[in-house]
């Protein structure tokens, strides 16, 4: 365990060296100018330019600047400040990813609630009205893209019946001084809503299907078998016996999920106004801001990393098979 | 009277291609303290049965119809919750696969002491007691210490002693042991039949067994049931059917015994395949493998019917019983002479 | 587009005492019937802009720093003509010394910063010592270090790091002296810029003021300040509770304050707005423009339609082999091209079709209509120039629009007799086929979907700026078309030395000539800023500030 830790870590390393770099030279092969954004976009003139190239040292070699941003990061922890608005990239990243961790977490509680009540009901009941009702949802939450979902649920839910807000974030432990918005618990709970479900709806019916079709193998196994020839009722059987076995792939699928959700969230949190970490991205990219992109990359990079490397340890000690190896 | 009682049994599987008659009229009945062997091929509906008597047919698709009786109860109608305190308590069952037949993700000591707290109102520690009693009946070694240990740390024969320890803990009537060394090694395969003999003894259930092997019968049964193509063919006491086999498909599975006296190339196989259930073949169902064809046989349903000599002792053949011992008498003969 | 704006320099070279005589007697009237206090909710699709003083710099940040800031002299927050008159603010008078390299100017008492301290003008100098701050690289320190132009004594040593204060800044008492290295009628237009509003010494010399949490860390003495900037997600601007009306203090403040939601999505803030919950909406998407017009009229209540600075054109590249020396084929580019349905693209009251530089906000602007659309005579000027038959056109690659006006241009050039194979687009995202064009030697002939704003309004900033061959350098270019004519550089470097009537005489003719004659670009349209509103806003409180191009903070109310 300790050793494939180890060699973990060293991929993780390896990884996030590869991926910064390669952004690095993607952002650098466009015809991007860092400084434009800062000089007045379409009509910088040339003696602002000059001054912020300078300043930001956009004119040394691509490999002198990735050294700086490396060196900087790894011995100041800092991301640097960001081309298009002088703020720290690490203020910013600070503010954001509550934001989006609050989307993901929260949309992947809502994805699994969905996946595994539905999956497993259809999964009890195959070819029942509920089966296919589930069917049908599969197929709409997969074909459908967040930011159409977005806008309808914003339309329905916010305008029409207004049940909700339409958009934009509360923040969780109470709203900035002085700006009289909303804040605190409830009100990012009600603010969050919307964001969750549209979020959740394309791994929802993703897991749906791998649920049911993990549990319907699961109560054909031996075990389960075993577990109704010793008397215990179905309702212990499918919590003991099957949900804990059926689960065990969706763990791992979750734990890489993640990830891929992380970049899902970009259309969430723009449909939605969310200040998160995949706006700041947008954003980041359409002003040049090689900054903000490069340290919401590097973040999401680690977290990513991090993330799998928690589900991978998580799943060892719920699998005693692969704990035990 | 009976233990248990088996009239008429029939169970059917209704699938996309057709209705599957798994079960076709088979009763037996069973004796308290007593070993009945089930015995045929697989697909021979020998495994259906139990699980039919012990309800744990899938719901879906399945009917079941007949009768079987245990304690003045017929199990086939008896709501599913009193069912389900019978099963692992009265009546348990242990399986052919040890490898798959335990849940991977928790210890043997808690799969055992659900299987005590299912049907006992006792506390953790009593259950664990008891668990642990009956790890060291089944021969686990260091039992105190691998009671916490997952099914995948133990060897198949070790886990079918788990699944023996699992069956008797509640001291049931009743054991259904479906083809328990099937998959184990031969010297396994011994000492888990010892291990289930002695048990009998010790806690004086009555046990079905169904295999496809009839050296399993032999060294374990009193009664036995033949199996072929979802009816049984042939039921006797395990000496009179060895002694005096009285149908085609006996001889067969008495002719290709493995012994570890002759040559394995030797074996006499049965030829052809186990009948289709879905389209099962007309008249006495083993007659396209049987070289003793008649044209009787091939329209009309042999009757399950006592021989003359024994009246326990049923069969369904139309061969006359005088040929019927001639060549069981053949048979045994020749098989003393490569023995000998 | 981002706009930025620059000040009127040629207001000022008529004459600063013109400026001092103007009078403050309509001031701050037209609020009385106007609701007092409420929060102004403004979400934009664009991203945050920079709100320290001496870094802001884009048209948004202008806007906000207009209401924030209190500034020697400003533009009063009136509609028309008369917003785009400078007024004595902070300053109560100011003098020229005779050989007009001086300047002194009389500091009022009673400004306060938002952190209650008084401005003095210690608060001036300090201004002009960040924006010439090395480490801080301010946008306006061009506008104080150009040998050729305005530039303050001291200042470019400071810029270059050799120093940290401007020599030619001193202050004595009340007043506040500037040196200049030489005379510059336009120094009052560029004292004027928010750069140089007063500024506090809580702002730390060297380093950009980002996050603001409080009044106190970006303190401001105009009638508001910034009391929130969370990049990215919030900026807030609330009343700066010590200003106080007085003397040079009679800027409107209705409003308690405005929080500005930046990145939004363009479909969900029209949502927000439609159902009253944002009450401005400065970038409804053309699609819902007509149904907007056709509900709430134009001008009248919710939505609006303000036209800009701005002309649209497609630069042809006369260096390259294409374009060079070959005016028909420029000209028959400027009859091929289909206006209307170019200009359509951008929905309803986006602006109108436009074949001229000059549009209605410069001065000297003439109302004609140089090149209609007429494919024959196009045809008939193409045949035989056409070179090689291969053109290169650069397009923004972004949004709806832009593809679609590339679109346009390409049938049009087919049109004309260039093969569809022969014409190889290639797109650009977000401003960079500015960078691309910007480099000289590019390989474009032609550019889609570009456009200019004014700078400060005055015909220089477009001709000049534009078209002046001698300023062609190796990046970074403004002259798309590259056009370096020696007799026409000469004008316009003599049109540049005209003051008064004459000069937008002269300038207005020389667009009408270059267009003509030299057919350096295709104009194809202006711009207009669409609006939506809540309905929780008062129409009658938007005042259309000139100068910044946008409606007056201080003058907005709701109802």
């Amino acid at each position: 365990m300790f050793r494939y830790l180890i060699r973990r870590i060293l991929w993780a390393i390896l990884l996030f060296i590869i991926i910064t770099f390669v952004t690095f030279v993607i952002f650098f092969m466009g015809p991007n100018d860092p400084a434009r954004a800062q000089c007045g976009g379409d009509q910088a003139r040339p003696a602002c330019l000059k001054l912020v190239t300078e300043h930001y040292g956009l004119n040394k070699p691509l490999y002198v600047q990735y050294w700086r941003f490396f060196d900087r990061l790894v011995v100041h922890q800092n991301l640097g400040y960001s081309y298009a608005n002088g703020s720290s990239v690490n203020q910013t990243i600070a503010k954001a990813a509550p934001v989006t961790a609050s989307l993901v977490f929260g949309g992947a509680v809502i994805w699994m609630m969905i996946a595994l009540s539905l999956g497993v009901y259809s999964a009890l009941r195959p070819r029942s009205l509920l089966d296919r009702t589930a069917m049908v949802f599969v197929l709409i939450g997969i074909s459908a893209h967040p930011v159409w979902i977005g806008l309808i649920f914003e339309y329905v839910f916010g305008v029409k019946l207004g049940w909700t807000p339409i958009a934009n974030y509360a923040n969780f432990f109470g709203a900035p001084a002085g700006s009289g918005l909303p804040g605190g618990p409830w009100q990012w709970f009600y603010h969050m809503i919307l964001p969750w479900f549209t979020f959740a709806l394309l791994f929802a019916a993703l897991y749906v299907r791998m649920v049911r079709a993990n549990v319907m193998e699961t109560l054909n196994e031996d075990f389960v078998r075993t577990a109704r020839a010793k008397g215990a009722p179905e309702r212990r059987i499918l919590v003991s016996h099957v949900l804990r076995n059926a689960l065990l792939p969706v763990v791992t699928m979750l734990g890489m999920d993640i990830g891929v959700a992380l970049g899902g969230a970009v259309f969430t949190e723009t449909v939605y106004q969310l200040p998160g970490l995949g706006q700041n991205l947008v954003v980041g990219i359409q002003a040049n801001d090689f900054a903000t992109v490069q340290g919401v990359v590097v973040f999401a990079t680690v977290a990513i990393l991090l993330f799998n490397l928690i589900v991978d340890v998580l799943y060892a000690w719920i699998d005693p098979r692969i704990r035990l190896a | 009277m009976a233990l248990l009682e088996v009239k008429d049994l029939r169970t059917s599987f209704h699938t996309e291609d057709g209705i599957v008659g798994a079960v076709d009229g088979v009763s037996f009945s069973v004796e308290k303290g007593q070993t009945l062997g089930i015995v045929g091929e697989s697909g021979s509906g020998k495994s259906v049965t139990c699980l039919t008597i012990m309800g744990l047919n899938a719901k879906r698709n399945t009917t079941s119809s007949g009768e079987a009786i245990w304690k003045g109860k017929n199990l086939l109608t008896t709501k599913p919750r009193e069912l389900r305190e019978i099963r692992g308590n009265d009546i348990s069952m242990i399986f052919q696969d040890p490898m798959t037949s335990l849940n991977p993700v928790h210890t043997i000591g808690k799969q055992l002491i659900e299987a005590v707290q299912l049907h006992r109102d006792v506390s953790n520690r009593v259950a664990r007691a008891r668990s642990l009693e009956l790890l060291k009946a089944v021969g686990i070694p260091y039992a105190e210490r691998r009671i916490d240990d997952y099914p995948h740390q133990f060897s198949g024969g070790m886990r079918q002693r788990v699944m023996i320890a699992m069956a008797l803990i509640n001291d049931p009537d009743l054991l259904i042991a479906d083809e328990p060394t099937t998959a184990l090694d031969v010297t396994t395969q011994a000492q888990i039949l010892t291990l289930m003999k002695r048990l009998q003894e010790e806690f004086g259930s009555a046990i079905i067994i169904i295999t496809h092997d009839l050296g399993v019968v032999a060294e374990t049964a009193d009664d036995v049931l033949v199996m072929y193509g979802a009816r049984v063919v042939e039921h006797a006491s395990v000496e009179e059917l060895f002694n005096r086999p009285q149908h085609p498909y006996t001889w067969g599975l008495i002719g290709s015994l493995p012994r570890l006296d002759i040559d394995v190339e030797r074996l006499i196989q049965i030829p052809g395949q186990p009948p289709s259930l879905l389209r099962p073949p007309r008249g006495c169902r083993f007659h396209p493998r049987c070289s003793y064809v008649m044209e009787v046989c091939k329209t009309t349903v042999p009757e399950l019917l006592p021989t003359q000599r024994e009246p326990d002792h049923l069969q369904a053949c139309h061969l006359d019983e005088e040929t019927k011992d001639r060549e069981a008498a053949k048979l045994l003969e020749s098989m003393m002479a490569e023995a000998g | 587009m981002h706009r930025r704006l620059w000040l009127s320099v040629a207001m000022l070279v008529a004459g600063a005492s013109l400026l001092v005589a103007a009078s403050f007697a309509s001031a701050g009237t037209a609020s009385h019937a106007l609701k007092q206090g409420g929060i102004w909710k403004y979400g934009t699709t664009g991203a945050s802009v920079q709100v320290d003083p001496q870094i802001a710099y884009i048209t948004t940040a202008w806007w906000l720093e207009y209401s924030t800031a209190a500034k020697l002299y400003n533009y009063p927050d009136k509609p028309g003509p008369a917003g785009s008159t400078l007024h004595p603010e902070v300053a109560s008078k100011f003098t020229v010394s005779k050989n007009g390299k001086t300047y002194t100017f009389t500091i009022r008492k009673g400004f306060k910063f938002s952190n209650g301290k008084p401005v003095t003008p210690a608060s001036f100098k300090y201004a002009i010592d960040r924006v010439a701050n090395k480490g801080l690289a301010s946008p306006g320190a061009q506008f104080i270090t150009d040998p050729n132009g305005t530039n303050i004594v001291g200042a470019a040593k400071v810029n270059s790091g050799a120093a940290q204060h401007v020599s030619g800044v001193s202050v004595k008492g009340q007043k506040l002296t500037v040196h200049l290295t030489k005379p510059d009628g336009t120094f009052m237009a560029k004292i004027t810029m928010p750069f140089f509003q007063a500024t506090s010494t809580a702002l730390p010399l060297s380093q950009e003021v980002v996050t603001v949490h409080s009044a106190n860390d970006l303190p401001s003495a105009g009638p508001y300040t910034y009391t929130r900037n969370d990049v990215n997600q919030l900026t807030s601007v609330r009343r700066n509770k010590f200003y106080k009306t007085g003397p040079g203090r009679h800027r409107p403040h209705n409003l308690q304050g405005l929080d500005v939601f930046w990145n939004q999505n363009e479909a969900t803030l029209y949502n927000q707005v439609a159902a009253n919950q944002v009450d401005e909406d400065p970038v409804p998407s053309p699609d819902k423009v007509q149904g907007l017009a056709n509900q709430y009229k134009v001008n009248k209540s919710r939505f609006w339609a303000k036209s800009q600075n701005c002309t649209g054109y497609l630069p042809l590249n006369m260096s390259n082999s294409l374009f060079k020396g070959n005016l028909p084929l420029r000209q028959a580019v400027n009859y091929a091209i289909e206006r209307a349905p170019y200009v359509g693209q951008a929905g309803p009251y986006a602006g109108d079709t436009w074949t001229h530089l000059f549009n209605p906000g410069v001065p000297g602007w003439r109302n004609v209509s140089l090149y209609k659309r007429n494919l024959a005579t196009a045809k008939k000027l193409a045949k035989g120039h056409l070179k090689n038959g291969k053109i290169t056109v650069y397009f923004r690659s972004s949004g709806t629009v832009n593809p679609a006006q590339a679109q346009i241009v390409r049938s049009d050039l087919q049109a004309i007799g260039f093969q569809s194979g022969n014409i190889n687009m290639k797109g650009f995202s977000g401003g960079n086929i500015y960078t691309a064009m910007g480099v000289k030697g590019n390989d474009a002939d032609m550019g889609v979907s570009m456009g200019w704003c004014s700078d400060f309004p005055d015909p220089y900033d477009w001709i000049n700026v534009l078209l002046y061959g001698p300023s062609i350098q190796a990046d970074n270019n403004v002259n798309y078309s590259y056009m370096n004519i020696a007799k026409w550089n000469k004008k316009m470097a003599s049109a540049a030395k005209l003051v008064g009537p004459k000069r937008y005489k002269v300038y207005g003719q020389m667009d009408l000539d270059l267009m003509k004659q030299v057919a350096p670009l295709a104009a194809t349209r202006t711009y207009n800023n669409r609006y939506f509103f809540s309905n929780r806003i008062n129409p009658k409180s938007l005042v259309y500030q000139g100068i910044y191009q946008d409606f007056s903070i201080g003058a907005m109310a709701l109802k």
